[in-house]
């Protein structure tokens, strides 16, 4: 069997899948290149990248499944879980089988699995979008890091482009060791090894004051750890400012 | 006194405030300016005791004229007093919000001097912080009984969200409890913004060129204090739909009476929490689950039970309706199911498109069974228990609770033993 090796981006999975596709063969087994294991008696096959192609295959998932689908399949790819592509080829299988209704088919397996990865997904970009905390820096810029379980550094850029477009400011996902960075005009993402930690002269007075806020609104009589920790995991304790690990 | 005591004093003050939210408005960023509002609304943390923190929420002051008996502000307590200048409001909201600690400002005051002035005081501060800071976050205004309609109307245009407080259900305890407090000073306030709201609205839907500015974009609230008088679960959810029906209300919000000062006609304990919970469901089946009042309760039996969610109790008490065949009914019947919310009901209607669904089927895509099974049929196969009487249900429900207490760990082993007689089950 053949085995096809991408780049390990997006689009060279979506131009791994649409060779695939125009060739008529089957899915092949799609592996991303820091995965591969050796193996004797399987041949590779490298794809080039190429965003024609890639670009192609979106059309094509809107046009004949729809833009749910697609956002769907890119949610599963940056969750990051394994054999992603595998799940993402049999829905697409799917997808092209049932076409627009392919939604309505909730308990089957697959449409499932997808559903329920976005689900988590989406969960957790939108609790990051209340959890991410800047700090201000000695330049006039707002540095937050962040730690997400998924991947999703670049779906948290818009709402913050639309919220803050006067003010310099960079999100740096620490484990994955990139960065989102916005000057006012454009959005920028770098490889970003080190955390920053020079903060300008009145970051400490507002975290005080946002901490002393935090200690003086809880109602003694009712606190409820387990509660707390439900809505807001200890996973992103590390960068707040009112907890920490 | 420096800001840092101002915050703990003014912030611990307002932390009995139920409201939280920072939903419904889409203020948009005019580019020039910092900050915009998310119509799903956000939380941005949670507190030890396990509530939401969206907005800055603060009292303007905690200097009171006024002698409420329930209120820990009241002119005759002896605590730390002070007030905010607009100025120190707008540097806390505008940085922590930079620093994304919050969604906006949650405003709310005691009456200092009189309500006019305590207004103005709250709208200089907003003002600044819409025209000097060009603040396009979230503001939620509490509007001061007995204020001048002429700024409560200034109050609309500037905050996404106001609240008339409305405290106690009816007049008789206002008068007791709240002497200085006039009923006409609520209602007023409600009705005026509710037209406000209206206009324009109206004005909205014209096509127009330049837009106009609309009153109050996320609506109005208030809250109503829960245990602090006699009154029962009927009278408080009557007045709720009336709020609902009559000034389209987005949320009503009830506040368990926390006993804070002695006073002889207040009870000294506080309600169950519980209560308040079974309040704010019935809440969620009036507004969002086509449910009336007096349905839920009626004269003979005016308080919800506290064993039992709303909707359980109402489908026990209606089982003829029941069980229902989760592939024909309509989505409005599917809602009223126990255990069955929006969510399940709407993937049921896409679902079945398909084929008919199993009892499986509903399992693997997440719809809860573990109430439901007793009040539903899937393609006419019944999966609750062999007698369908209204007690044996109710054990089996109540026990399904305990089971989850216990798994949560706020039930001992033993006080599930004793229970074990009841249910026949455990």
């Amino acid at each position: 069997m053949t085995i096809l090796i991408y780049d390990g981006s997006f689009e060279g999975l979506f131009t791994a899948i649409y060779e695939c596709y125009i060739n008529k063969i089957p899915f092949y087994k799609i592996v991303p290149k820091n995965k591969i294991q050796q193996n004797f008696f399987e041949e590779y096959k490298f794809i080039e990248t190429d965003l024609i192609k890639a670009e192609k295959l979106q059309k094509k998932i809107i046009s004949n499944i729809s833009q749910k689908a697609l956002h769907k399949i890119y949610y599963v790819f940056i969750s990051e879980i394994d054999n992603k592509e595998e799940l993402i080829c049999s829905f697409l299988k799917l997808g092209f089988e049932f076409k627009k209704e392919t939604h309505q088919y909730l308990s089957n397996k697959i449409v499932l699995t997808v559903n329920r990865i976005s689900q988590k997904v989406l969960k957790e970009k939108h609790l990051l979008l209340g959890l991410i905390r800047f700090r201000e820096l000695k330049n006039n810029i707002f540095y937050a890091p962040i730690e997400p379980k998924y991947n999703i550094l670049i779906l948290l850029t818009p709402h913050f482009v639309k919220r803050m477009p006067l003010q310099n400011w960079i999100i740096h996902d620490t484990k994955r060791k990139i960065a989102a960075i916005y000057n006012q005009k454009g959005l920028l993402l770098i490889e970003l090894d080190t955390a920053i930690s020079t903060f300008s002269d009145q970051e400490e007075k507002f975290q005080s004051l946002w901490k002393e806020y935090f200690e003086n609104i809880k109602i003694e009589d009712r606190v409820k750890p387990k509660l707390q920790k439900q809505h807001m995991p200890l996973r992103y304790w590390k960068y707040l400012i009112e907890k920490s690990l | 006194m420096d800001l840092i005591e101002k915050l703990k004093i003014l912030g611990g003050a307002a932390k009995f405030d139920v409201s939280c939210s920072s939903s419904g408005s889409m203020r948009e960023n005019k580019r020039m300016g910092i900050g915009n509002t998310s119509v799903s609304g956000i939380c941005h943390s949670w507190t030890d005791d396990g509530r939401c923190i969206s907005l800055l929420k603060v009292l303007l002051t905690n200097f009171c004229i006024y002698d409420c008996a329930y209120c820990a502000n009241r002119i005759s307590n002896d605590i730390p007093r002070a007030i905010f200048t607009p100025d120190e409001l707008t540097e806390l909201t505008i940085n922590f919000y930079k620093r994304n600690y919050i969604e906006g400002l949650f405003l709310s005051s005691a009456i200092i001097k009189n309500p006019d002035y305590t207004m103005e005081l709250m709208l200089k501060t907003v003002k600044k912080l819409r025209n000097e800071h060009k603040f396009n976050g979230y503001i939620h205004l509490k509007i001061i009984p007995g204020t001048d309609l002429k700024l409560i109307k200034e109050a609309g245009f500037y905050a996404d969200r106001v609240s008339v407080n409305i405290e106690l259900p009816n007049n008789e305890s206002l008068k007791k409890l709240a002497p200085q407090k006039k009923k006409e000073d609520i209602i007023q306030p409600m009705s005026y913004i509710q037209s406000k709201i209206n206009e324009t609205k109206k004005i909205k839907k014209v096509k127009i060129y330049k837009p106009q500015p609309i009153f109050a974009p996320a609506g109005q609230s208030t809250q109503i204090i829960i245990g602090a008088t006699p009154d029962n679960d009927l009278n408080i959810l009557t007045l709720s739909q009336n709020l609902y029906k009559k000034f389209h209300l987005k949320r009503v919000y009830y506040s368990a009476y926390i006993p804070i000062n002695k006073h002889p006609i207040l009870p000294n304990t506080a309600p169950p929490l519980l209560r308040e919970h079974r309040l704010y469901q019935a809440d969620w089946l009036l507004r969002l689950y086509g449910f009336n009042s007096e349905e839920l309760l009626n004269s003979e039996n005016p308080n919800l039970d506290l064993d039992l969610d709303p909707k359980s109790a109402w489908a026990l008490k209606n089982l003829h309706l029941f069980p229902i065949e989760i592939n024909t009914a309509d989505y409005e019947m599917l809602i009223r199911i126990p255990g069955i919310g929006i969510n399940s009901a709407k993937k049921i209607i896409i679902a079945r498109k398909i084929g008919y669904l199993t009892f499986d089927d509903l399992k693997s895509f997440g719809v809860v069974l573990k109430r439901a099974k007793y009040f539903i049929t899937c393609q006419g196969k019944y999966y609750g228990i062999s007698s369908f009487y209204p007690d044996t249900i109710k054990k089996f429900l109540i026990s399904e609770t305990l089971k989850q207490k216990y798994r949560d760990g706020q039930l001992s082993f033993f006080e599930i033993n004793d229970l074990s007689g009841i249910t026949g089950e455990l």
